[in-house]
C-alpha cells in the first residue's frame, strides 16, 4: 500500500501536518506555561514589596494575604528566615509544613529579590520569591497548583486535538488524493488498453481544462500520431506486396503458359522468357529503390555535409546521365550561370538529381531536351531541371512525390520510388522540391536546398 | 466458353489471353471498371476474370454493380490484395471464387472449369450425353470409346453445346460464346461448324445427338 503513489502522497503531507501540529502544540504550550510563571511571578514580587511595609509595621499584617494591585486575593505561603536561614515566623496558612529553601540560594539573594521554584515540605510545588531586608529573609511563595492543572489539561487538550486533526487530514486526504488522481487511473487504464495493440481507443478525458486533461490530450495526439504512423507503415507494406506481385504475376504467368502447352514453338518460349526477363528487371529496380527509400526514411545514414561548388555538382550528373540520354536520343544541356558553394552531401544530392534527370527522361519524347540550371535565390541554392516532355497535369502535382503515384496515362514503366526518394533526400537536407508544368512545354523540377546549414 | 478478362495490366492480359486461347476458351478484355461493367452488361459471358484495382471503378463495386444487374456469369476474382478481409469483401460482394496474384496457371485453369461445371449439371470435368464422352480438362472426345480428334474451333463448339445439353441455343448465341464476336446473324459460320462437327461425331452412328431446331437454332441431346 505504501507502495503507490496515492499512499505516499497523503503519507508524506500527514507527516508534514503532524509535523506543523506539535510543532504548534509545543510552541502553545511553551507560551502558556511562561504566561502562567510570569504572572506568579509578578504576583510574587509585588508581595515582597509589600512584605516592606509590613516589617516596617512589625509584621502587625502578617496575614499571607496580599492587599491590593496585582495577584491580590492569592493566598501566600510565607516565612521570616533569620540570616543563619532559621525560621522566625511562619504565616497561618503554611500550618505545620514549610517552605524547603536552600542555605547556597539565601547567599544570592542581596538586594534584589530572588524569585525560583521550589517545594513545601508536603512536597506541593510552589513559586518562591526571597527578599532580603537588614538580617532577615522575607519568603513568600505561591502554590503552582491550580497551574500546574491548568498545563495539564491544556496538555491532553492539545494532544486529543492533534490526534483528531491527524485522522481528519488522512482521511480527507485519501478522499481528495483519490479523486484528484482519477483522471490519472483513466489514463493508465486507456494506456494498457491501447499499449496492448488497439490504437483506434483514445482516452478522451472530459472535464475542467486542468494539468490532468492536458496530459490526457497530448497523450491522445500522440496515440493519434502512432496510429498514423503504422497505418501508413501498413499502407506501404500493401503497396510494396502489390507492386512487386504485378512483375511476379507476369514472369510466372508467361512461363507457366509457355511450359504447359504443346504447341509451344521455340519462338513463343523465347518471347515468354524475354518478357519473364523483363519483369525481373522491374523487380530488381523495384527492391533497389525500396532499400534506398528505406535507408533515407530510417534517418540513420548521417548526411556527410561538405561545401559543394554548384557548377561542379550539375556537371558530374550531366556526365553520370550520358548513357541514360543515349538511349531515349535525347540532348541534355547546362545553362550558364554564376557558381556558388553551398553545404550538401554530394552523393545523396548526386542520386537525388540523377533521379530527376531519370524522371524528366522517361516522360520526354524522342528528341527532347533536359536543361539543368543552378541559382542562389535568399538563402537557398535552387538546382533546377526542365524538360519538354509531356508534363504532370496540375491535378497529379500535389501526388507525384508519393511513393507508387503514377499518374493515369503514365505508361513509363518507372518504380514510382523515384521522386519519393529525391524529395526524403531534399527532406534530410531541409529542403523541398517544387514543380512547375506547362504539359508538352516545360515541365520544371526546383531543388530548394539551404546554402548554410 | 467465351471468358471476358478485367484486368488494367496489358501483360497481365497478354498472358491470361495466350493461356486461355490454348484451351480453346474464347477470350474477351477491358482494361478499366467502365469498359469491364459494359462488356458484362451487354454481352454474353460464360466467366469473368475480375482484378480489384482498376481505374474508373474497382472491382469490388464493378461485381455488385453486374450482380444487381441480375447477371449470373460467375466471377473469378483474380488480385494481388490477398487479405482475409480483402476475400470475405470480394465473395460477399458476389464475387465466385478468389484467387490471389501471383497464381499458377493450372489452378486458374482447374477454377475456371470448376466454375464453368456450376453453371451446368455436370460436377466433373466429365460431360456425356449418351455414348458421347468429354473430358473439359484434358480436351479428348469419345464416341462409343472411340476418340474422335477435332480442331480447336470445333471442340469450343462441342464443349459450349454440351455444358448446355438439351437446351435450343441460337446462333447469335453459339456465335459470341463460341467466337466471342457479335456475329451479323446473316453468316453461317455456326451452320458450317456444325456440318463439321456432325461429320466428325454423328456420321457413324445410328443415334443423332446434335439436332437441328428449325428457325431457332440448336442443341445437344438423347
Amino acid at each position: 500500500m505504501f507502495k503507490s503513489f496515492k499512499a505516499k502522497l497523503v503519507i508524506r503531507y500527514t507527516l508534514l501536518l503532524v509535523l506543523i501540529l506539535v510543532l504548534f502544540s509545543v510552541i502553545i504550550y511553551t507560551y502558556a506555561g511562561q504566561q502562567t510563571y510570569s504572572r506568579i511571578d509578578q504576583a510574587l514580587l509585588h508581595r515582597l514589596e509589600q512584605m516592606r511595609i509590613d516589617h516596617d509595621l512589625q509584621f502587625k499584617n502578617f496575614k499571607g494575604v496580599s492587599g491590593k494591585g496585582f495577584g491580590s486575593g492569592q493566598i501566600f505561603f510565607e516565612e521570616i528566615l533569620n540570616s543563619q536561614g532559621d525560621v522566625i515566623l511562619t504565616n497561618t496558612l503554611l500550618r505545620e509544613d514549610k517552605i524547603i529553601i536552600d542555605k547556597d540560594i539565601l547567599d544570592q539573594v542581596k538586594h534584589k529579590p530572588v524569585i525560583i521554584s521550589g517545594v513545601l515540605t508536603d512536597d506541593s510545588a510552589v513559586r518562591i520569591g526571597i527578599k532580603r531586608i537588614n538580617d532577615k529573609y522575607f519568603v513568600s511563595a505561591l502554590p503552582l497548583y491550580g497551574s500546574e492543572q491548568n498545563m495539564f489539561s491544556l496538555g491532553i487538550s492539545l494532544l486529543v486535538g492533534n490526534i483528531v486533526f491527524i485522522l481528519i487530514a488522512l482521511a480527507s486526504g485519501f478522499f481528495f488524493v483519490n479523486r484528484a488522481l482519477k483522471p490519472i487511473k483513466i489514463i493508465t487504464e486507456k494506456a494498457d488498453e491501447i499499449s496492448s495493440g488497439d490504437l483506434s481507443k483514445r482516452v478522451n478525458l472530459t472535464g475542467p481544462e486542468d494539468e490532468l486533461k492536458k496530459l490526457a490530450d497530448t497523450f491522445d495526439k500522440m496515440i493519434e500520431k502512432l496510429d498514423n504512423l503504422f497505418k501508413g507503415q501498413k499502407g506501404f507494406f500493401v503497396d510494396i506486396s502489390h507492386e512487386l506481385k504485378t512483375p511476379l504475376t507476369i514472369a510466372r504467368g508467361e512461363i507457366d503458359v509457355a511450359l504447359r502447352n504443346q504447341k509451344t514453338t521455340k519462338a513463343d518460349l523465347k518471347n515468354a522468357l524475354k518478357n519473364a526477363q523483363e519483369e525481373l528487371g522491374k523487380m530488381t529496380s523495384m527492391v533497389n529503390d525500396l532499400l534506398s527509400l528505406a535507408r533515407e526514411e530510417s534517418y540513420k545514414e548521417e548526411l556527410s555535409l561538405k561545401k559543394i561548388s554548384a557548377e561542379k555538382l550539375l556537371k558530374e550528373t550531366m556526365k553520370k546521365s550520358e548513357t541514360l540520354i543515349k538511349l531515349k536520343n535525347t540532348e541534355i544541356k547546362m545553362e550558364n550561370f554564376k557558381d556558388f558553394m553551398f553545404e550538401g552531401d554530394t552523393k545523396k544530392l548526386q542520386r537525388l538529381l540523377l533521379g530527376l534527370v531519370d524522371n524528366a527522361i522517361k516522360h520526354i519524347f524522342q528528341q527532347g531536351k533536359i536543361t539543368l540550371k543552378a541559382e542562389q535565390r535568399d538563402r537557398f541554392a535552387v538546382l533546377s531541371i526542365s524538360d519538354d516532355g509531356i508534363g504532370v497535369p496540375a491535378e497529379d502535382i500535389p501526388f507525384i512525390f508519393e511513393r507508387f503515384y503514377r499518374g493515369e496515362k503514365d505508361t513509363s514503366g518507372g518504380t514510382g520510388l523515384g521522386l519519393t526518394i529525391a524529395k526524403k533526400i531534399a527532406e534530410a537536407h531541409g529542403g523541398r522540391i517544387e514543380v512547375e508544368s506547362i504539359p508538352n512545354e516545360i515541365t520544371t523540377f526546383s531543388v530548394y536546398l539551404p546554402i548554410n546549414r | 466458353m467465351r471468358i471476358l478478362v478485367i484486368e488494367d495490366e496489358q501483360k497481365i492480359i497478354n498472358f491470361i489471353k495466350k493461356g486461355l486461347e490454348a484451351e480453346y476458351y474464347t477470350v474477351d478484355y477491358a482494361m478499366n471498371g467502365e469498359e469491364g461493367f459494359f462488356k458484362a452488361l451487354n454481352e454474353g459471358y460464360d466467366l469473368i476474370l475480375l482484378d480489384i484495382m482498376l481505374p474508373k471503378m474497382n472491382g469490388f463495386e464493378l461485381t455488385k454493380k453486374i450482380r444487381e444487374k441480375d447477371i449470373k456469369t460467375p466471377i473469378l476474382m483474380l488480385t494481388a490484395r490477398d487479405t482475409i478481409e480483402d476475400k470475405v469483401k470480394g465473395l460477399d460482394a458476389g464475387a465466385d471464387d478468389y484467387l490471389p496474384k501471383p497464381f499458377s496457371f493450372d489452378e486458374l485453369l482447374a477454377r475456371t472449369r470448376a466454375l464453368l461445371r456450376r453453371t451446368g449439371s455436370e460436377k466433373s470435368n466429365l460431360i456425356s450425353i449418351a455414348d458421347l464422352e468429354i473430358d473439359t480438362a484434358s480436351h479428348e472426345v469419345k464416341r462409343d470409346d472411340r476418340r474422335i480428334e477435332l480442331t480447336s474451333r470445333e471442340y469450343a463448339l462441342l464443349e459450349y453445346l454440351a455444358r448446355n445439353k438439351n437446351i435450343v441455343l441460337s446462333r447469335t448465341k453459339i456465335a459470341q460464346h463460341v467466337w466471342g464476336y457479335d456475329f451479323d446473324t446473316s453468316t453461317n459460320i455456326v451452320d458450317v461448324y456444325i456440318r463439321y462437327l456432325r461429320k466428325k461425331i454423328d456420321e457413324d452412328s445410328d443415334k443423332k445427338l446434335i439436332k437441328t431446331i428449325r428457325g431457332t437454332g440448336y442443341k445437344i441431346g438423347e
